[in-house]
């Protein structure tokens, strides 16, 4: 007797319908799974079979061909555990067929007949939405996630017993709908407070600018000094997600497996990533045999800090700029070619120099002059270029730490930036774009234009305070932010004279980008 | 350039020669009279020197031919460098009191016609902040006083040295220990041009030498014997500006010494100078003094701030930096204002010169 189980199965974010096909006749016992399986889903014989046997069923002991179509595609992963199992109870009339078209399903077993949580359910369950589908069966653990789909009725099954008390009609299935609508209102929570960093304004008042204009930012300082408690306590000022960008970053993180314990149906905190520098280029940017998203895309609408960055390969440092000025990385293989979303806002740390205490008030710095430009130098110009703050960050002192007065807490800071925010968004739209940062050479010429006494400014600090010349376009953007912040529809001389400020690498004691 | 007399360019080609250097230049003298004659008995150099190095007389018997003989000046004209001999009338005749005083110099600018009323600062490669602000000051009311400042271009009180006199306006010459027309270390790019604009930059080196370490020591006793008298300023025991200070103490000359923090290391030299007798120096007026040197002007090398056009938050921020450097976020608290106004005054100040930026976000009087 033949079964058909609907099955899914992901290409990046996107992906398309299996059909899962059991046969069992007569003949030699046998199990052939055929439609281009790997390992994961050939290895699913054997749980399937323990998971039968041990749910109290008959393993039928006959000839069974299982096929997955479309038969040309690569099937990955532990995920038609559950389909096979259950066209197997069909085909050998252990079940009923009458939902079978109705209903999608997928998700993994163990031996004891138990569904466990797979990866990749909501991107899953969006696509078979989007393919017309309207019930789907997965595991429980992973219904909360699925259940943020509207429209789609979810059902959540604990093993495989249940499923087949369903198919039986024994028991009226548990439909979980679009239950957590209802929560997106719920504030999200982030581990690091503005008020809980003493001192250190000035890279305060930068990390503010950036997240007001989404620039990318490069804090400087001596090891000790907060750098990644400031660069944690930025998606806390980052404007909230909508419900699309909560969907998005949830799609991402599902495909790399990152919900299967997740409590939350949708992740609702701007993501902040903090790869290790010996991440290798692949671990960044996405890839190996399934494909899988990077840290880039893992960072999509959030954070992604890179700590020490001079450490970072330089590979891995120039493959970056890529995703940095699309805000997508494509990654193509032999068999597959795929492109996940990754517009972050990059936050780099690194020490003023090897030793780390060039410019420090209580030690003294052992480089030369050479040390601190090569260390500087191993950034390379096009690499820096996207990079709109470099600010450095002085040693707190005691007395800051211990200091009773307060400071500003993130939700202020927020209030700012979400102000900024919009003022950007009327500006820009209609265009493709929707804060300062993305602004591109022909826009800037539009929409930034200082008056004659600010330019008269930018040529006298160029020529006095010799700045290299590619922080131009720098500075212009980051006064157009400042200005935005103050809710000023002109940019002023002051709002030119703050940006100086954050461009501290452009300054000749670096050494850096000059010979 | 002043074109060379044949006997000069015989000078310069014996002294290019691979090791020749001063001593055996001056006994090669002593046997032959002039180079012109080493030129043309070569082949007998071992036979009267016994001692001569076979390798350095076999260097200049290969040296005997046109095309190194013109490929050497070509290289002088191209890379821009004047030449000054011991028999020229230009050349520096503060330098005649060495034993081996360099036969040959090249250089770059312009050769100061008078060498008295000069002063050679020397000090450390890595000096402290405030040492480096104090020796630029004291250079520039130095200089102001007319007075030629030498010293050797290297990194820390060197470039200090240069830099004040330049602020001055004054003349200054940087001896270096490489080849006049190599800048190093390189990020002096700047200071170079500016020294050959007031003064020059000068090097017993043939064209085309690296800054190699023997040279520096070689460098140092011109800089000992250029001018009257000597500046230490922070160094440590082991460092250049001791051997230069030997040296001048050697030739008689009178050396001074600025005291600092005694528990840093950078003191120590200065500090031992002290003890065995060297002049402290803690303002312009003790090396006139001693030195018998009349002031010529006074000019007050303390800017006013009223010059720089400051706003009351402007001056505010000025009031503060009078006490010492401060960062942004220091003036933040001490001000209580908010970090945007303070960051842009600072801006604006720095372009007026009433404030300076230096490495770690801090700020101080410029």
């Amino acid at each position: 007797m033949l079964a058909k189980v609907m099955s899914f199965a992901l290409n990046g974010l996107a992906g398309y319908p299996v059909l899962v096909e059991v046969d069992v006749y007569k003949g030699l016992p046998s199990y052939e799974t055929v439609g281009l399986p790997d390992t994961a889903v050939k290895e699913s014989k054997e749980r399937v079979r323990s998971a039968i046997h041990n749910s109290g069923f008959e393993y039928p002991a006959k000839r069974i061909t299982v096929n997955l179509a479309p038969a040309d595609l690569r099937k990955e992963g532990p995920i038609y555990d559950l389909p096979i199992a259950v066209g197997l109870l069909c085909a050998s009339g252990q079940a009923d067929k009458d939902y079978l078209k109705k209903l999608l399903m997928f998700g993994e077993l163990s031996l004891d007949g138990n569904v466990r949580p797979v990866s990749g359910v909501l991107p899953m369950v969006i696509g078979a939405f989007e393919k017309g589908f309207r019930y789907v069966v997965l595991p429980a653990e992973n219904a909360k996630e699925a259940s943020c789909v509207a429209g789609m009725k979810v059902i959540p099954v604990k093993n495989l017993s249940e499923i087949a008390a369903i198919l039986n009609k024994k028991i009226t299935p548990e439909v979980y709908e679009n239950m957590d609508a209802g929560a997106s209102t719920k504030a999200p929570e982030y581990e690091v407070d503005f008020s809980d960093i003493r001192g250190q304004s000035h890279a305060k008042r930068a990390v503010e600018i950036s997240a007001a204009g989404g620039h990318n930012v490069l804090l400087i300082g001596s090891p000790g000094t907060g750098k990644s408690m400031l660069a944690r306590a930025i998606p806390g000022i980052l404007p909230e997600m909508t419900f699309a960008e909560a969907l998005e970053v949830t799609k991402i993180h599902s495909v790399a497996g990152e919900m299967k314990n997740s409590k939350d149906g949708i992740l609702r905190n701007r993501p902040f990533r903090s790869p290790h520098h010996s991440s290798t280029t692949v671990a960044m940017m996405g890839g190996g045999t399934h494909i899988l998203p990077g840290e880039v895309s893992l960072a999509h609408n959030g954070v992604l800090f890179l700590d020490e960055l001079p450490e970072f390969s330089r590979d891995t440092r120039e493959a970056l700029r890529q995703p940095m000025e699309d805000g997508a990385v494509s990654i193509s293989r032999a068999n597959a070619k795929v492109t996940y979303p990754s517009n972050f806002m990059l936050v780099a740390s690194m020490n003023p120099c090897p030793c780390g205490y060039f410019g420090s008030p209580d030690r003294k710095c052992k480089c030369s002059p050479t040390q601190i430009s090569n260390y500087i130098n191993k950034i390379s110009g096009p690499f820096l270029d996207r990079i709109d703050l470099n600010v450095e960050m002085g040693n707190i002192q005691y007395d800051e730490m211990t200091s009773k007065k307060q400071a500003e807490n993130s939700s202020d800071i927020k209030k700012r930036v979400d102000h900024a925010r919009k003022i950007q968004l009327e500006r820009y739209a209609g265009l493709p774009i929707h804060c300062n940062a993305q602004l591109n050479a022909t826009m800037l010429k539009k929409y930034i234009h200082p008056g004659k006494e600010a330019q008269d400014f930018i040529k006298d600090i160029f020529s006095k305070l010799k700045l290299s010349p590619r922080s131009y376009v720098r500075i212009l953007m980051v006064s157009r932010t400042i200005a935005d912040l103050a809710g000023s529809r002109d940019i002023l001389l002051a709002h030119i004279a703050e940006a100086v400020q954050y461009r501290t690498l452009d300054r000749k004691y670096w050494g850096a980008h000059y010979d | 350039m002043i074109e060379l007399s044949a006997e000069e360019k015989y000078w310069v080609w014996l002294s290019s020669i691979d090791g020749v250097f001063p001593k055996w230049f001056y006994s090669l003298q002593s046997v032959y009279m002039d180079p012109k004659s080493v030129y043309e008995n070569a082949d007998e150099i071992l036979n009267d020197l016994p001692h001569f190095p076979p390798q350095t007389a076999e260097s200049i018997k290969k040296g005997r031919n046109t095309f190194y003989w013109d490929g050497l000046f070509e290289n002088i004209e191209k890379r821009g460098l004047s030449v000054t001999t011991a028999i020229s009338s230009d050349y520096p005749y503060t330098l005649e009191s060495l034993s081996d005083p360099p036969p040959v110099l090249y250089y770059r600018g312009i050769l100061p016609q008078v060498w008295e009323r000069s002063v050679s600062i020397v000090g450390t490669r890595t000096p402290t902040r405030n040492g480096t602000k104090f020796l630029r000051s004291i250079a520039a009311e130095i200089s102001a006083q007319g007075i030629l400042v030498v010293s050797g271009m290297a990194r820390g009180i060197d470039t200090a040295a240069h830099m004040g006199a330049i602020d001055a306006g004054g003349k200054t010459v940087a001896v270096l220990g490489c080849s006049a027309e190599t800048i190093y270390p390189k990020e002096n790019r700047e200071v170079y041009e500016q020294i050959i604009e007031n003064g020059a930059v000068i090097s017993e080196f043939r064209p085309g030498t690296p800054p190699v370490a023997e040279n520096f020591p070689r460098r140092n006793r011109i800089i000992a014997a250029l001018s009257d008298a000597l500046i230490v300023s922070e160094g440590g025991m082991k460092s250049g500006a001791r051997i230069t200070a030997d040296i001048a103490l050697s030739l008689g000359k009178n050396v001074f010494a600025i005291p600092g923090d005694p528990s840093l290391e950078v003191s120590a030299l200065p500090i031992s100078l002290l003890k065995s007798g060297a002049i402290l120096l803690s303002e312009c007026a003790d090396l006139m003094e001693e030195m018998n040197w009349t002031h010529r002007r006074e000019k007050n090398f303390r800017k006013n701030k009223n010059i720089f056009g400051l706003d009351f938050f402007q001056e505010q921020i000025y009031n503060s930096l009078l006490k010492g450097d401060l960062t942004a976020e220091q003036l933040v608290d001490m001000l209580n204002a908010p970090i945007c106004s303070v960051n842009s005054a600072l801006t604006i100040m720095e372009l007026s010169g009433a404030v300076n930026r230096l490495p770690g976000n801090l700020y101080c009087i410029g």
